[in-house]
C-alpha cells in the first residue's frame, strides 16, 4: 500500500520529468484516438456513399443484339422491361429501394381535354381500341408516383388531398374547369388494355373509373405553341402508382409504362440481383450493371485521407515509442540514487520495480484520460473538416442516387429508402476502441519502463549508491 | 557476552579494481557497546561499513550477523530490519520530505508503531529538527539538518545494530553531545551495538572500545575505561 502512495508522490516529486514523459504519452494517445477517429469517420463517410451512390442497377438494353436477333421492326417494344418484370424485379431482398413512376395514355368519350378546342376538331382523334367501334374520344395522360413538383412548387394542391386509396386521382384546375369537375366526383376513362386471350399485341378500351381527390394548380408556363393535348401538362392525372398496376380484371393488365431504378444494398450484390432478375424473366438483351464509376471517385480520396492518416498514427506511435523509451532509460539513471537509497533502506527490488511501474501506470491512466479527451476534443472538427470536404467532392461528382434521381426525373425520393446525405458524424469512439488504446499505452508504458528497470536492478545497492556518490 | 556482529578474514576490492580495500578484517561486535573506527581518509573505514550494512558482500571471509554469514539471508530484510544505517553522505530522498523520508523507511521496515507520522515527528523532534523543518523536501535541508534525519532514519526501526559514519561531522558542538548521549544511551539502555566511524576525538572518547584502521585493517584493539 505504501509504495502506492510512495509512487503516486513521486509523480509529483519528480514533475518535471513526469510531465516531460506525460507529453509524450499525451501526444501519442491523443494521435491515436485522433487516427481511429479518422478511420472510423472514413468508414462511415464511405458507408454512407455506398449507400447513396454505389447502389443503382443500370439495366440497359443492348441494341444491336436485340436488333439482330428480332430484326428493325420489332425489336423496339424488347427495349423495354414489360410492366410485370419491373414490379417483380423491386421485390428483390437486395434491393435497398426503388424508385418507380409509370404512365399510361387514357381517353374519354365524355370529358374534354385542356387545349384541345385550339386543335381542329379532325384532332380529336379516334379511340385506342382495335375493335371497330370508333367512339370520338379526348386523350389524357396517367402518372403514377410523379410527386416531385409538389416538392419544386410547380404544382401546388388547390382543393382535397393527394390520392391515397387505390382509384383516386388528382385532375388539375383547368380540366375540372373545362368539365365542371369538383372533389369527390367519379370520372371515367378508357384504357388501352392487352387481351392476353386475343394475342399479345391486341389493344381494347377497358372502362375504369376514378374518384377526384383533389385538384392541383399546375405554375408551369404553357410554352410557345400549342402542345398537343395528350402533352399538355394540365391534362395530367396523378395518381398513385398501385392504382395503376392494379389489374382492371379478369387478369387484364392495362397497357402502362413503367420506368423504374433499382438502389442495391450492397454494390457487392450486383451478381446474385442479376442472377434473380434474370430469373424472373429479364431478357439476355438487356444488361445489367451497377453504378462504381461515381463511388469510386468519391470513396478514393477518403481512402486515401484515411491512409494518410493511419500513417501519421503509425509514424507519431513509432516516434513517440522511441522517444518514451530514452526518455524512461534516462530518467532511470537519473533515479539511480533514489533507487540505490531505497534499496539501502531495506526495500526489495520486487517492490523498488512495483513503485516504478506504479507511478509510470498512474502517469499513463492520467494521460490516457487526457488523451482521450483531448483527442475525442480535436477529433470532431478534423472529422467535421474531412467530411465537408468529401461533400464537396461529392457535390462535384455526378451523383447517381435516389435522391439524384428524384432530381434528374421529377419524382418524389422513397422516404424509407432516400438516407439524408451524411452532413454530421457524431465523433466517440466505441468501448473496444478505448480498450484497445488504453491497452496499447499501459504495454508501451511497461515496455519504456521495462528497459530501465531491467537495467537498474542488476546492481547492488552499494554500486548504485557508489556511482552517485 | 555473545556478539552481534563479527567480522573474520574480510577482504573487499571494489568491482573492476585489484586493489583489496580491505584486507583480512576480523572483528567481534557486542551488544551494548559502543564502538569507535578510526584512521586516515582512504583507509577503508566507509567501505567495511558497507560491507556491516550488507549493501555489498565481502570478496573473501564473511561477515556473520547473530551467527549467520551474511551471504546466506536475506540482505534486504537485514537491512530493513536488522540494522540502522547513517551515511556518511546521507543517502536520503532528496525530493522528498524528512518526515517522508522516516515514514517510508518506517514502511519498509514493517514497523509496528501505529502512528508512523507522529512517531517520525517526535522522534525528529527528539534529534532537533522542528516540524516545519520536518515537512521540508531533503534539498531545502543543510548538511547537519540532513545529517540529523539520517540518524532519525537509523534509529526509526529500532535495529539492533547501528553504524554511523561520521555522524556529528556536520554539527555544532552542543547538537553532537545530544546525538552522542542518544547513541551511548542507545547502546547501554537498550542494548544495541553501535558502530560509529570518526575522525572526532571525542567521539572515540566515549567508545567503549576503538578500532583503528590502516590499509584495509585493524592495527590495534584498545580498551577504553
Ligand atoms: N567505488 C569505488 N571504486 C573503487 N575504489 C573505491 C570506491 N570507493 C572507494 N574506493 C577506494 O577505497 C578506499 C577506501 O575508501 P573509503 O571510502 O572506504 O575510505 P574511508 O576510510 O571511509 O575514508 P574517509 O575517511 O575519507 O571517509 C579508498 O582508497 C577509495 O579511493
Ligand atoms: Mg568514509
Amino acid at each position: 500500500m505504501y509504495i502506492l502512495t510512495n509512487a503516486l508522490k513521486n509523480l509529483a516529486r519528480n514533475k518535471g520529468r513526469n510531465i516531460l514523459v506525460g507529453l509524450v504519452l499525451f501526444a501519442i494517445i491523443a494521435a491515436t484516438v485522433v487516427g481511429f477517429v479518422i478511420n472510423n469517420t472514413a468508414s462511415a463517410v464511405i458507408d454512407d456513399f455506398r449507400t447513396r451512390f454505389g447502389s443503382q442497377v443500370s439495366i440497359t438494353p443492348d441494341m444491336e443484339v436485340a436488333r439482330a436477333r428480332y430484326g428493325d421492326l420489332a425489336y423496339l417494344p424488347r427495349a423495354i422491361i414489360p410492366p410485370d418484370q419491373a414490379l417483380a424485379f423491386a421485390e428483390s431482398r437486395y434491393l435497398r429501394g426503388h424508385i418507380m413512376t409509370a404512365l399510361k395514355s387514357v381517353g374519354s368519350d365524355y370529358l374534354h381535354a385542356v387545349g384541345e378546342a385550339g386543335f381542329t376538331p379532325g384532332y380529336r382523334i379516334s379511340g385506342l381500341g382495335m375493335e371497330g367501334d370508333d367512339p370520338v374520344i379526348s386523350r389524357f395522360r396517367v402518372m403514377g408516383n410523379m410527386w416531385y413538383e409538389f416538392e419544386t412548387g410547380e404544382r401546388l394542391l388547390l382543393e382535397g388531398q393527394m390520392p391515397q386509396a387505390v382509384g383516386e386521382a388528382m385532375i388539375s384546375h383547368e380540366l375540372a374547369e373545362l368539365n365542371d369537375l369538383s372533389v369527390g366526383d367519379e370520372i371515367m376513362m378508357l384504357h388501352a388494355a392487352f387481351m392476353p386471350e386475343m394475342g399479345a399485341m391486341y389493344l381494347r378500351n377497358v372502362p375504369i373509373t376514378y374518384t377526384v381527390s383533389g385538384i392541383y394548380l399546375d405554375m408551369t408556363e404553357i410554352g410557345g405553341g400549342f402542345p398537343a393535348p395528350l402533352n399538355h401538362r394540365r391534362n395530367e392525372m396523378l395518381t398513385a402508382i398501385d392504382t395503376m398496376t392494379n389489374p382492371i380484371g379478369d387478369g387484364v393488365r392495362a397497357f402502362l409504362i413503367i420506368s423504374a431504378t433499382y438502389y442495391l444494398r450492397d454494390p457487392a450484390y450486383l451478381p446474385y440481383f442479376e442472377a434473380e432478375i434474370r430469373e424472373k424473366g429479364l431478357a439476355d438483351t438487356f444488361r445489367v450493371s451497377a453504378d462504381e464509376a461515381s463511388f469510386r471517385a468519391i470513396v478514393e480520396p477518403v481512402e486515401g485521407l484515411r491512409s494518410v492518416f493511419i500513417t501519421f498514427v503509425i509514424i507519431v506511435l513509432a516516434l513517440g515509442s522511441i522517444i518514451l523509451v530514452l526518455l524512461s532509460w534516462i530518467a532511470i539513471r537519473e533515479r539511480k540514487y533514489e533507487i540505490g537509497v531505497l534499496r539501502a533502506m531495506g526495500m526489495k527490488k520486487g517492490k523498488v520495480v512495483k513503485g516504478l511501474l506504479y507511478e509510470m501506470g498512474a502517469l499513463t491512466v492520467i494521460c490516457l484520460a487526457l488523451g482521450l479527451v483531448a483527442g475525442t476534443a480535436a477529433s470532431q472538427p478534423v472529422a467535421d473538416n474531412l467530411l465537408r470536404q468529401q461533400v464537396e467532392i461529392a457535390g462535384r461528382t455526378t451523383p447517381s442516387g435516389p435522391q439524384a434521381a428524384g432530381l434528374l426525373h421529377g419524382m418524389l425520393p422513397l422516404p424509407e429508402d432516400a438516407p439524408e446525405p451524411l452532413s454530421e458524424i457524431s465523433v466517440h469512439l466505441g468501448a473496444p476502441v478505448m480498450v484497445q488504446i488504453a491497452t496499447v499505452s499501459v504495454l508501451l508504458a511497461f515496455v519504456a519502463s521495462a528497459v530501465g528497470i531491467v537495467n537498474i536492478t542488476r546492481y547492488e545497492p552499494i554500486k548504485i549508491l557508489v556511482e552517485r556518490n | 557476552m555473545m556478539s552481534v556482529l563479527t567480522l573474520n578474514n574480510v577482504t573487499y576490492s571494489y568491482e573492476g579494481t585489484n586493489v583489496y580495500v580491505l584486507d583480512s578484517v576480523s572483528a567481534s561486535f557486542e551488544a551494548g557497546k559502543v564502538y569507535a573506527i578510526i584512521g586516515r581518509s582512504g583507509a577503508g573505514k566507509s567501505t567495511l561499513l558497507s560491507l556491516i550494512a550488507g549493501l555489498d558482500v565481502s570478496t573473501k571471509g564473511e561477515i556473520l550477523y547473530n551467527g549467520t554469514d551474511l551471504k546466506e539471508i536475506d540482505r534486504d530484510e537485514y537491512r530493513a530490519k536488522g540494522i540502522g544505517v547513517i551515511f556518511q553522505s546521507y543517502n536520503l530522498l532528496t525530493n522528498a520530505t524528512a518526515i517522508e523520508n522516516i515514514v517510508l523507511s518506517m514502511n519498509i521496515s514493517e514497523s509496528e508503531v501505529t502512528n508512523k507520522k507522529q512517531f517520525a515527528y517526535d522522534l525528529l523532534q527528539k534529534i532537533g529538527i522542528d516540524k516545519t523543518t520536518a515537512d521540508r523536501k531533503i534539498l531545502k535541508l543543510s548538511g547537519g539538518e540532513q545529517q540529523r534525519v539520517g540518524i532519525a532514519r537509523a534509529l526509526s526501526h529500532k535495529p539492533d545494530i547501528i553504524i554511523a559514519d561520521e555522524p556529528t561531522g556536520n554539527l555544532d558542538t552542543d547538537t553532537e553531545n545530544d546525538i552522542l548521549k542518544i547513541l551511548i544511551s542507545l547502546a547501554h539502555d537498550e542494548g544495541k551495538c553501535v558502530i560509529i566511524v570518526t575522525h572526532s576525538k571525542e567521539v572515540a572518547s566515549i567508545a567503549d572500545e576503538i578500532l583503528a584502521m590502516t590499509d584495509g585493517n585493524f592495527e590495534s584493539t584498545k580498551t577504553m575505561d
